[in-house]
């Protein structure tokens, strides 16, 4: 019993704990991936915002270009100044409309012109503000200065443009548009010693195509000076590390409070938008971040939850158990004082009940008024002997220890021995008793239980159905049963009630009970009685009255006693 | 035949005694196992009624040295102990019959009485060659070792002091038996000091084996003189 008390206790422990701690699982691992989720949302809104940044840079940069004056305009003269004096622009450059570079001239225009001057003066340098017009094109290449060394350099990194015609003329080609003018225009990178390079071009109002290489390093520098020097904004992505990368792979500029190691891939990866789309931002983030910044937090409250539910349940199963315990053992200390007071009650009532019985026995006849007497004293020492009776077997059922001593007898003799007790009370009261006897022949049962439920189902009558006149009793035997029946002649039993009155304890509380001694277990003692027998004792329709139905089993003995 | 009661309680060791001095049976009392063992071993009762819970010895304890200083003695036990356990173990330790406190006297004689037959159809080896067989009075057959009688099919339960009564009409056949005679041969006392006690016994006796109780044939009153059966 103890052990499987501690095993229900523990069932009604660990199954909650391990349901939630399924339950709290999935929800953390949910919680884990939306909040994954929400963090790379996070991280790639912020990482959005520094390439916007950058790219607001790069806008500002197109539009100080085209406040410039128009270079297709400018002497070359004017425009190796306009270069020099500019901290952004590296060298500017002129395409004619027939594509041809007129600024800075070309190498081999250059090496062409010098063979064939010769020896010969300089052409002075027309101006570049005059339309190349067909015929002019020849003497205008001629007339082109020396180059300087930034723009021979100039040449040499961008001769695979040139050369391969790259920068367009026409709205067919492929460079990126910002749409904040009507004018042509576009960037165009390419790659040329340390990394990126960057050309932004535009067809002006003559129809030539300029543009303007920026300054790399300026670049760089305007760009970092463009990034923050912290993270305040997110304080969810304080603890991390937004690098921004180069097309070489690079860190170009990072910041943040994390010291990222070199092993540790990024959590999150965004290329910059062109022109600088070979760069990108990187953000690292401390180990398992949504589980330390979120995701843990949840993982932490549901653990916390369910240790602190599993120690609650523990503490109330204990206490359960010791509230349970107590009260077994005061019951089983009830039980016990009860069954030792009632067998203490045994012995001085063995005296009345044998010394009045003996009183009777040696009474006149003559003497009826002592012979009452007597009888009242044998009459109610019998009740009380069933009273202990009751209250013991009562006791038995309570510890299961109830059991049957089956041994051959006449149930026609038990029913007369115990109308036999009660006629004298019963005729008292003005009840007569009829015994319609059908059940004479030898059969194994326990008597003394059946003395028991007879007993309790006569004392009923004698109690709650004094108006009635009569008791009648039937018995039946056959194939190994036998049925008595019990049925008074007084105000019966309410139909609602028909079921209670065989609960222990219960009694029908009215004006034929009000007043009536009874602890309200006989008919209970009565059933379990009867259902010990294989039987069992039930309330049958009755027009007047009640009438109780006793069946058992009790199968035909032989001549020995033996079961046939 | 003799009785031997071991039962702490006054009340109801001297009642029981009365009882079943009353059906015709001598009586030796034991307050606790012990005394009871004690008495066993000096009386040489016909059968022996112990109580369990005693002082000094147990009844259970009394029980088992009796067996085994006699296997064959019949032994009833009379207890307010009703659990199963209690009546296997008396039981198992050689006991005949189980009587439960509180008993009605009726079913301590029924029980006596059952017992007795059991002791009447054994072997005696006591060898106080008491006689048990069987006669007939009139139309009526005494089973002295049944302790009953028969007439046509009905059988008729008598008690020890019964039989001892029809046992002396029965052999003084045609002769007065005078009042000492009874008190001296059936209820083994020279003097009875409530006369009626007889003429009650005999007239509970007529009731019983007369087939007209108030014109006896079998049990006839010799008025001054005593009862006589003329055969």
């Amino acid at each position: 019993m103890k052990v499987r008390l501690t095993v229900v206790l523990t069932l009604i422990v660990a199954l909650p704990l391990v349901g939630l701690g399924w339950l709290g699982t999935r929800v953390a691992r949910n919680e884990r991936v939306v909040v994954e989720q929400r963090f790379n949302a996070l991280v790639l809104d912020r990482l959005r915002d520094v390439d916007a940044g950058i790219a607001t840079y790069l806008a500002q940069r197109e539009r100080d270009l085209f406040s410039l004056p128009a270079l297709s305009g400018q002497t070359v003269d004017q425009l190796r100044a306009m270069a020099r004096e500019s901290a952004t622009v590296r060298q500017f450059f002129v395409l004619s409309n027939r594509n041809e570079l007129r600024y800075p001239v070309s190498l081999e225009l250059v090496r062409e012109y010098a063979s064939l001057r010769n020896g010969l003066d300089p052409v002075p340098a027309p101006s570049l503000q005059q339309p190349p017009s067909p015929d002019e094109a020849e003497s205008r290449e001629l007339s082109i200065t020396p180059l300087t060394a930034e723009e021979t350099a100039f040449l040499e990194r961008t001769h695979a443009i040139w050369a391969g015609k790259r920068i367009p003329t026409n709205d067919s080609g492929e460079s990126r548009h910002v749409n904040i003018s009507t004018q042509f225009k576009g960037w165009y990178a390419w790659y040329w010693g340390d990394g990126l390079n960057l050309i932004f071009w535009w067809r002006d109002w003559r129809g030539a195509v300029v543009g303007a290489e920026l300054n790399p390093v300026r670049l760089a520098a305007d760009i970092i000076g463009a990034l923050p020097d912290s993270n305040p904004e997110s304080a969810t992505l304080a603890d991390g590390r937004i690098s921004l990368i180069d097309s070489k792979g690079a860190t170009i500029y990072q910041w943040g409070a994390l010291e990222p190691t070199q092993d540790v891939p990024p959590v999150a990866s965004l290329p910059l938008r062109a022109p600088l789309s070979a760069w990108h931002l990187q953000y690292h983030a401390a180990p398992n971040p949504a589980g330390t910044a979120l995701g843990g937090g949840v993982v932490f409250n549901i653990v916390s939850g369910i240790v602190v539910l599993g120690l609650a349940l523990m503490a109330l199963a204990v206490y359960y158990h010791r509230e349970s315990s107590r009260e077994m053992r005061e019951a089983a200390q009830r039980v016990s004082f009860v069954n030792q007071v009632s067998h203490e009650l045994k012995t001085p009532l063995t005296s009345i009940r044998m010394y009045a019985e003996m009183l009777d026995g040696e009474l006149d006849g003559n003497d009826e008024k002592a012979r009452r007497h007597v009888g009242v004293i044998v009459s109610e020492s019998q009740r009380l002997s069933r009273l202990i009776g009751n209250v013991l077997t009562f006791s038995r059922k309570q510890r299961s220890t109830l059991k049957l001593h089956r041994a051959p007898g006449s149930v026609d003799g038990v029913i007369r021995s115990v109308l036999g007790h009660f006629e004298p009370a019963l005729a008292a009261k003005g009840i007569r008793c009829a015994f319609d006897a059908d059940a004479a022949q030898v059969a194994l049962f326990d008597q003394d239980s059946l003395e028991q439920i007879l007993g309790n189902l006569l004392g009923n009558v004698e109690k709650y159905a004094a108006s009635g006149d009569r008791v009648e009793i039937h018995s039946r035997q056959g194939d190994g049963m036998v049925s008595i029946t019990v049925a008074d002649n007084g105000p019966g039993i309410p139909p609602r009630e028909r079921n209670r009155v065989f609960m222990p304890f219960y009694r029908i509380s009215n004006r034929l009970t009000d007043g009536v001694t009874g602890a309200g277990i006989g008919l209970a003692i009565a059933r379990d009685l009867a259902r010990l027998h294989g039987g069992d004792l039930t309330l049958e329709p009755a027009e007047k009255g009640a009438c109780f139905r006793v069946v058992i089993h009790a199968p035909v003995a032989g001549t020995n006693g033996e079961q046939t | 035949m003799k009785v031997l009661i071991a039962e702490d309680d006054d009340h109801i060791r001297e009642g029981l005694a009365e009882v079943l001095q009353g059906e015709g049976y001598q009586t030796v009392t034991a307050r606790n196992g012990q005394e009871a063992l004690d008495l066993f071993g000096r009386a040489r009762p016909d059968f022996v009624c112990l109580d369990i819970m005693m002082p000094v010895m147990d009844g259970y304890e009394a029980c088992r040295r009796i067996r085994h200083a006699d296997a064959g003695v019949p032994v009833i036990f009379i207890s307010a102990k009703s659990e199963e356990i209690d009546r296997v173990v008396g039981l198992e330790l050689g006991a005949d019959d189980f009587i439960q406190k509180p008993f009605g006297v009726r079913e301590v004689i029924a029980r006596i009485r059952a017992v007795t037959r059991r002791c009447m159809a054994a072997p005696r080896t006591d060898g106080k060659g008491e006689a048990w067989t069987a006669f007939d009075m009139g139309d009526l057959e005494v089973l002295p070792s049944e302790l009953r009688a028969r007439r046509g099919g009905a059988t008729i339960d008598l008690s020890l002091r019964d039989i001892k009564i029809l046992q002396l009409l029965h052999r003084h056949k045609g002769e007065v038996v005078d009042r000492n005679r009874f008190f001296d041969e059936c209820w083994n006392m020279d003097y009875m000091p409530n006369s009626r006690t007889l003429d009650q016994h005999i007239a509970q006796l007529r009731k019983r084996v007369e087939r007209d109780p108030k014109n006896p044939a079998i049990i006839r009153t010799v008025h001054g003189a005593g009862y006589r059966w003329e055969g």
